[in-house]
């Protein structure tokens, strides 16, 4: 059973631990969010995550793109062509990124929090509003499980 | 006067002054006791006189056949001759005389004037005379036509070969001095060979000096080119960088090797190999690969020089060349940059796709701070080969700079971006 409170208190960009996804998934399903699956299983810094990119969430894309520019314009590209309002990419295996791929993770995580803001309005072009959210899927410590326990106030 | 009246002559017939002839006086001095023959003894020392005189023609011309006639003075003990013999012998006489005298004007020297003694048709000499004439004889071979043709040839052809081989000594002798010019190509037979040559031309062994000449000539020479080529890779060696240079050093490396390897080996491989030329080679590819590459470094330094001033340097240090519109390939495409352009100088706000949205400049591909963005992005109309929305992109700066991509910021080839409005 989802907890739509508890991704209101959610950033555009956030860890959950993989053993939650069925909660998240539940989750996102009830608030509508189209789910977009970003297999990690081979993502350990930016090449690899341009080419898993191209494949899972940029429609097939026959070239992956060769910088983060070119990422994330094609994803906005991409978003612009779907006709929800609401996108959830969930990245499983994210804990990858942390062995050696940590400042690329960081670089996305910047990168897609522009999108999210980008396909927020229509000011610039894109087609409709969209809630673009992203879940970095993985195991450890850095992965809190969800639906996460509300903040305790003295 | 005879003290008996006898007229005396040397010979003929002796007559009493008034008187008739008394017979005939024997052919003898006057001292030797000539005397008066009775007629039957005068006729008999006629007949005797004409069979000697027949005699004697006979013998003289039997001397005659065999080419050994021979002037004696009567007085000498030498034959009487017939008219025709003797004016002959005189005539052939006068001929050797002239001929003699010929040759002794020829050759102007006393040594070889030439002692003929009476045998051989010469002057009759007194007897001091003749035993000096003997003693010259017995040191100078007299000279013959033949022989003095003979030497004449002899020293023609000396002459010719001196004035072949004076180019050849003097070619050899100054290829030699600059062979010694080296340390390091010294080949032991060269000085050698030069030595011989020297002394062979002062002992005037013309033919040997042509003999050795061309050989010297050669191996001069070959010292020389090698001198010259090791010379010329010394030269550009002092070009190369020093061997700890990270580029360049490996270049100075393997010279010392090769130059190490050269200079061991035995000087005639020094020469006659074709290690030197191959060094060589080399020396000149590596010089030629620094001089273009330090070309490029100073184009390169210029360029980023001017392109840091027009704020055209990417995060990533790449240059951001500047294009001009016309020169883009197509019409197509220079008629869609200039749209582009127009609508953004016109402020227009409903162009399809992506249009004055934030750009992350995330990969450093523009100037500026990769991911502060402080950029605006603007779709510009894709070509017909295109899938939408095509790669071309307007990035602008806060102050208005347009840099224009056609392969999507570097996905589908380089450049990233071009400079294209506000330099």
């Amino acid at each position: 059973m989802g907890h739509p409170a508890s991704l209101a208190r959610m950033s555009v960009v956030s860890c959950v631990s993989a053993e939650h996804r069925p909660a998240l998934e539940a989750a996102l399903r009830t608030e509508g969010y189209a789910l977009l699956s970003l297999d990690g299983t081979e993502v350990r810094d930016k090449l690899s995550l341009f080419r898993q990119a191209a494949r899972d969430v940029l429609s097939g894309q026959a070239s992956p793109p060769s910088s983060w520019d070119g990422l994330l314009d094609s994803l906005w590209q991409a978003l612009a062509a779907r006709d929800e309002t609401a996108v959830a990419i969930l990245w499983n295996d994210a804990q990858q990124m942390l062995e050696g791929g940590l400042e690329d993770l960081l670089v996305a995580s910047r990168g897609l929090a522009d999108v999210a803001r980008q396909v927020a309005t229509t000011e610039h072009g894109f087609p409709r509003e969209v809630t673009l959210r992203v879940f970095l899927l993985g195991a450890g410590p850095n992965f809190p499980p969800f639906p996460r326990e509300p903040a305790r106030f003295r | 006067m005879r003290p008996n009246g006898a007229v005396h002559g040397q010979s003929g017939v002796v007559q009493r002054a008034g008187a008739e002839p008394l017979g005939t006086l024997i052919a003898k001095p006057p001292g030797e006791g000539g005397e008066i023959l009775s007629p039957e003894d005068s006729a008999r020392f006629r007949r005797e006189r004409r069979l000697e005189e027949v005699d004697a023609r006979r013998r003289a011309a039997e001397a005659d056949t065999r080419g050994t006639l021979i002037a004696q003075d009567p007085t000498a003990g030498g034959q009487i001759l017939s008219p025709e013999d003797s004016s002959r012998f005189r005539r052939e006489r006068r001929l050797e005389a002239v001929d003699a005298r010929t040759r002794a004007a020829e050759t102007r020297t006393l040594d070889t004037l030439i002692a003929q003694g009476p045998d051989a048709g010469g002057r009759i000499l007194p007897p001091e005379a003749r035993g000096k004439r003997t003693e010259r004889a017995g040191k100078v071979a007299p000279p013959t036509p033949a022989s003095q043709e003979r030497d004449r040839l002899e020293k023609i052809a000396a002459w010719e070969l001196q004035v072949k081989a004076q180019p050849i000594f003097e070619a050899a002798r100054t290829l030699g001095e600059q062979a010694g010019l080296s340390n390091v190509h010294k080949p032991p037979r060269l000085p050698g060979l030069l030595a011989s040559v020297k002394e062979l031309w002062a002992a005037g062994k013309y033919g040997e000096v042509i003999a050795d000449g061309p050989a010297l000539q050669l191996l001069a020479q070959q010292v020389v080119d090698a001198d010259r080529m090791l010379a010329s890779i010394h030269e550009r060696y002092a070009e190369l960088p020093p061997s700890t240079d990270q580029k360049f050093g490996v270049y100075r490396k393997n010279m010392d090797t090769w130059l190490a390897a050269h200079a061991a080996k035995p000087w005639e491989q020094q020469i006659h190999s074709d290690g030197l030329p191959k060094i060589n080679n080399k020396m000149i590819e590596y010089v030629s690969t620094i001089a273009g590459r330090r070309e490029t470094e100073a184009r390169g330094e210029a360029a980023v020089v001017r392109a840091r001033q027009e704020g055209r340097i990417a995060a990533d240090g790449t240059i951001i060349d500047r294009k001009e519109i016309a020169t883009f390939a197509t019409q197509e495409e220079r008629q869609a940059i200039t749209d582009a352009l127009g609508a953004l100088a016109g402020g227009q706000r409903d162009w399809p796709g992506k249009w004055g949205e934030d750009h992350g400049n995330h990969e450093g591909r523009l100037p500026g701070t990769p991911g502060a963005g402080n950029y605006r992005e603007y779709y510009v109309r894709k070509g017909p080969q295109h899938a939408a929305p095509g790669p071309r992109r307007f990035c602008v700066n806060r102050s208005g700079k347009v840099f224009y991509s056609n392969t999507h910021y570097g996905t589908s080839g380089r450049p990233a971006f071009w400079a294209i409005r506000g330099w």
